[in-house]
């Protein structure tokens, strides 16, 4: 199982900075998520990688071996495109034998190892058929064992699910967490799709405009965002603008109508300055009076209930609309005012973005 | 007022049908009729002469073979050196790439008389790569040839030349359009640049390989102007047609007509029909089953490393630099020296000045002549083109039987000019209509037959590569008419078709000339009057008429690349 360590990589083409300095070190055996919208260069950073692409600077360590001048058939990766890129001209089976039998094996044994690879990743029959009369799901399995199947250790990932439709998608985003841990591989995935990459992922790395602006497993970054982009761009969260108090070393922040202690301050701010609050829909809870710290009186403007989960709107004292997500067997109508609790810790607040919330929160 | 419009629609779309069939299918097919029909005057004049028996079988048989041996020489020779160069025009990343892709596509607009003037100048006299290298004569003799196989090496070489951009453009545009993905899965998944050739792109290209190489083959078998010059004491198919006609031997020039025709109809036809089913080829794998993959692909590591990469990518460089460039720099420096006298000699009437401007052969007035007639023939016979090709493209396109017609139209392109040539003069001439005797008119009309089809690719291409149903519909829903449409829609939009497409025509009737030897009668156009003067030995003159040939084809080809690149 080896590990990646990627060091001061930079890479632009033309006047575009794809790379701005990157690093990062994948460990053994870990399943690795590079999130970020499109253009962030996360598939620049993987193609690198892979060795497709040479980067202007820095480099790539694999098992601490320098990867500088490498080409992309010797460094043993295994690689799974969007597109899924089976060979339109040859048989699953023989699309899963190519890579043993580039690499010098007799073919018996390419044969012998693309049917064992084929049958390890559920697929037992339709070998002979070519990839153009299979559904996209079973060609990027096929792909997948083909990418497998030169004992590569090392699996990239280039958005592997785009090419599939959601049902499916679905299924293969566990599939795939199970084929790596099964087959004890290292993988990097790179996805834009935040879902995707909360539901497989040990570790996530956040990047946008070339760098990465946050490495950590899942819940971390869902519930200590270092960053108001971040916080805004995996899972959801609810932004309001305030003002920030300060006194004994916590913060309070004060939207003029209500007053909320904020846990989660990955920045510091001045005292009375403009700071940004936000809130994740499943960091409300329903409390029953206004006894408890961080407890607000709201007004539900909707109310949907699906299973035990509450999804509401509501509107805050002044006046700003909020979305909660409330595991609760209490029913709430439309219309009423409740009372509405934020756990200290779940309340993030940032400094109010110096180029504007909107730039702040673009996606490109 | 709609059902007027219906009405005129399909008159006019029956009109279309019928123009295509009388002006494109009909002399392409015709001389094949000439067998049956005249088969008693076949007979006397080729198998049972009283005089010489059948001493005309077996020239016909003899030229025909010599023309296959040559044509199937130089598809080989066309997929073995289009292979790399459509490779390096595809992926390769290097200054100057632009240029090299001019070059390659500057024979298909380049009248091939011409070209074939300027090859002869620069292989076989000291004013070319003789020059260059110091000898008092050139490289290669005129009847320098290849041992085993008979063909002379200079028209092995100028059909080479003229026939590559047929392999190479089909091929380079295939391998553009493979999938980066499918090559970068090749190399991650452990193969090296050639084997991933070998394994991916080469089974995915092989259908444009094939067509290309047919293509190729049925061009040089067809080829007249450049042959007719460099060919020396040999004759090919094409040129016999040209010269037995010249010689009233229509019965023996039209059967080795038909026969060119149909061999050609039998090898292209069948192909076409297949490839265009299925976009690759599955091959069977023969090296892996006998264990020779392993040996085969450690010679390939070989071949990928970066030293052999950058000589192949020299030696493609420095053969098409011999090959296109050369002959254009040999004949401009050869008019240059030739200007005033004969360097040789020093004599004034052998200058260029005194052959076209003062000379009592009239070189001067004959060559305006013939530049007015080519003008004239390509210009009205595009126009006339195009007329017919924008309502067909739409039939093409609506109508099932449209794909067979577009392989129909194919046939104008791959025959033999010259027995194209000799059926339109039959046709229209003594043998079925006779309104029209040979001239300007005639060349018109047997131009067209290839304009319309080579029109309609270019239309064709932008037509399907484009939304245009969708936006006709639109406007159709917002209220156009029919003229409307055509006018503000349909025109503009495949203006960049339309365009290119006349401009091919054009260089194309600018250069043809195997068919206009046979159909022009007095009036010669400017690619057979070079290959006139070549065989009455007024270099010069032919200097200069080539010289003009060369500045007009580089000039078209400037204008497609402009349009192209819009």
């Amino acid at each position: 199982m080896p590990s990646v360590d990627i060091v001061n990589v930079s890479k632009s083409f033309g006047y575009i900075e794809a790379l701005n300095r990157v690093n990062l070190t994948v460990e053994n055996g870990s399943y690795v998520c590079l999130l970020g919208p499109s253009g962030c260069g996360k598939t620049t950073l993987l193609r690198i990688i892979a060795g497709f692409i040479k980067p202007d600077e820095g480099d790539v360590y694999i098992d601490g071996k320098s990867m500088k001048g490498i080409p992309p058939e010797r460094r043993g990766i295994g690689f799974v495109f969007q597109d899924i890129a089976l060979f339109p001209h040859m048989r699953l089976v023989d699309n899963v034998s190519f890579g043993p039998e580039v690499k010098g094996w007799c073919y018996k044994d390419s044969l012998k190892t693309a049917i064992e690879n084929l049958e390890r990743i559920g697929i037992h029959m339709g070998r002979d058929a070519y990839p153009n009369e299979v559904s996209g799901g079973i060609a990027q399995l096929v792909s997948i064992a083909r990418a497998l199947a030169v004992r590569s250790r090392l699996l990239l990932l280039d958005e592997p699910l785009g090419a599939l439709d959601p049902k499916i998608r679905v299924y293969m985003k566990y599939k795939l967490r199970e084929i790596v841990k099964g087959f004890g591989l290292t993988a990097i995935h790179v996805t834009h799709d935040q879902d995707e990459a909360l539901s497989i992922a040990d570790k996530i790395v956040v990047m946008r405009r070339g760098r990465i602006l946050q490495t950590g497993p899942p819940k971390e970054l869902y519930w200590a965002p270092r960053s108001l982009f971040v916080a805004y761009f995996v899972g959801e969260a609810n932004i309001v603008e305030v003002v920030a108090r300060c006194s004994g070393g916590s913060y309070i922040a004060d939207s003029g109508e209500y007053k909320l202690i904020c846990g989660w301050v990955p920045a510091p701010i001045e005292d009375g300055k403009r700071a940004i609050l936000a809130i994740r829909p499943e960091a409300f809870k329903i409390a029953n009076q206004d006894m408890d710290r961080n407890t607000i009186k709201v007004e539900v403007s909707s109310a949907r209930r699906i299973g035990r989960m509450l999804y509401l709107g509501i509107v805050l004292p002044d006046g700003v609309h909020m979305k909660a997500k409330i595991w609760s067997n209490t029913n709430v109508e439309p219309g009423s005012r409740i009372y509405v609790k934020v756990p200290e810790s779940r309340c993030f607040l940032y400094p109010y973005p110096k180029a504007g919330l909107t730039e702040e929160l673009s996606p490109v | 007022m709609a059902s007027l419009y219906r009405k005129g629609g399909l008159i006019l779309k029956i009109a279309i049908l019928i123009a295509t069939a009388v002006f494109v299918l009909m002399p392409s097919v015709f001389l094949i009729s000439f067998i049956p029909v005249n088969w008693d005057e076949i007979r006397y004049e080729i198998f049972d002469n009283p005089i010489v028996g059948d001493t005309g079988w077996k020239l016909i048989q003899s030229v025909l073979i010599f023309s296959f041996k040559l044509s199937i020489l130089t598809a080989l020779i066309d997929v073995c050196l289009g292979i790399p160069l459509a490779y390096i025009l595809a992926y390769g990343r290097f200054p100057g790439k632009s240029i090299l892709d001019t070059l390659v596509s500057l024979p298909l607009v380049m009248p091939t008389s011409g070209f074939g003037f300027a090859t002869l100048i620069s292989w076989t006299t000291n004013l070319g790569l003789g020059g260059l290298f110091g000898l008092k004569t050139g490289v290669i003799d005129i009847t320098s040839k290849i041992p085993v196989v008979d063909i002379p090496i200079l028209l092995l070489l100028v059909h080479v030349t003229l026939t590559l951009p047929y392999v190479v453009k089909p091929l380079q545009a295939r391998f553009i359009d493979i999938k980066p993905s499918l090559l970068e899965a090749s190399r991650i998944l452990g193969a090296n640049p050639f084997t991933s050739f070998r394994k991916v792109i080469l089974p995915l290209s092989l259908p444009a390989l094939l067509s290309g190489s047919i293509m190729a083959l049925a061009r040089s078998l067809g080829e007249t102007g450049a042959t007719m010059i460099v060919s020396g004491t040999y004759i090919t198919a094409a040129v016999a047609i040209v010269r037995w006609e010249f010689e009233f031997k229509i019965a023996t020039a039209s059967f080795l007509g038909a026969l060119l025709i149909l061999s050609t109809w039998a090898i292209v036809l069948p192909l076409e029909m297949m490839l265009s089913r299925k976009g690759w080829v599955s091959l069977p794998k023969i090296l892996a089953r006998l264990d020779l993959e392993r040996r085969v692909i450690v010679l390939e590591e070989v071949l990928s490393s970066s030293l052999s990469s950058i000589i192949g990518k020299a030696f493609v460089v420095i053969l098409l630099l011999i090959l296109v460039v050369l002959p254009i720099f040999s004949t401009s420096y050869s008019a240059f020296l030739y200007w005033g006298k004969d360097p040789f000699t020093g004599k004034m009437e052998g200058g260029i000045l005194y052959q076209i401007f003062m000379s009592p052969a009239g070189y001067g007035s004959l060559l305006s002549r013939a530049i007015l007639t080519s003008f004239i023939v390509a210009g009205l016979s595009t126009f006339l083109s195009v007329c017919i090709s924008i309502p067909l493209v739409y039939i093409i396109e609506e109508y099932g039987f449209g794909r067979v017609l577009r392989t129909l139209l194919k046939i104008p392109l791959v025959i033999p000019t010259s027995a194209l040539g000799i059926s339109s003069m039959l046709l229209w001439g003594p043998r079925l209509f006779n309104i029209v005797t040979p001239g300007v008119w005639l060349i018109t009309l047997t131009h067209m037959t290839f304009s319309v089809p080579v029109i309609v690719e270019s239309i064709i291409a932008v037509f399907e590569g484009s939304d245009i149903r969708d936006c006709e519909d639109v406007a159709r829903t917002l209220g156009a008419k029919p003229m409307e449409l055509a006018e503000l829609i349909s025109i503009p939009m495949l203006k960049r078709g339309i365009l290119t497409g006349a401009i091919l025509s054009f260089t194309h009737s600018l250069g043809e000339t195997g068919a206009t030897f046979i159909v022009m009668g007095g009036d010669y156009t400017v690619s057979t009057l070079v290959v006139t003067m070549v065989e009455s030995l007024a270099i010069p003159a032919a200097l200069f008429s080539t010289l003009i040939l060369i500045v007009f084809s580089l000039v078209f080809m400037g204008i497609v690349k402009v349009i192209a690149g819009e």
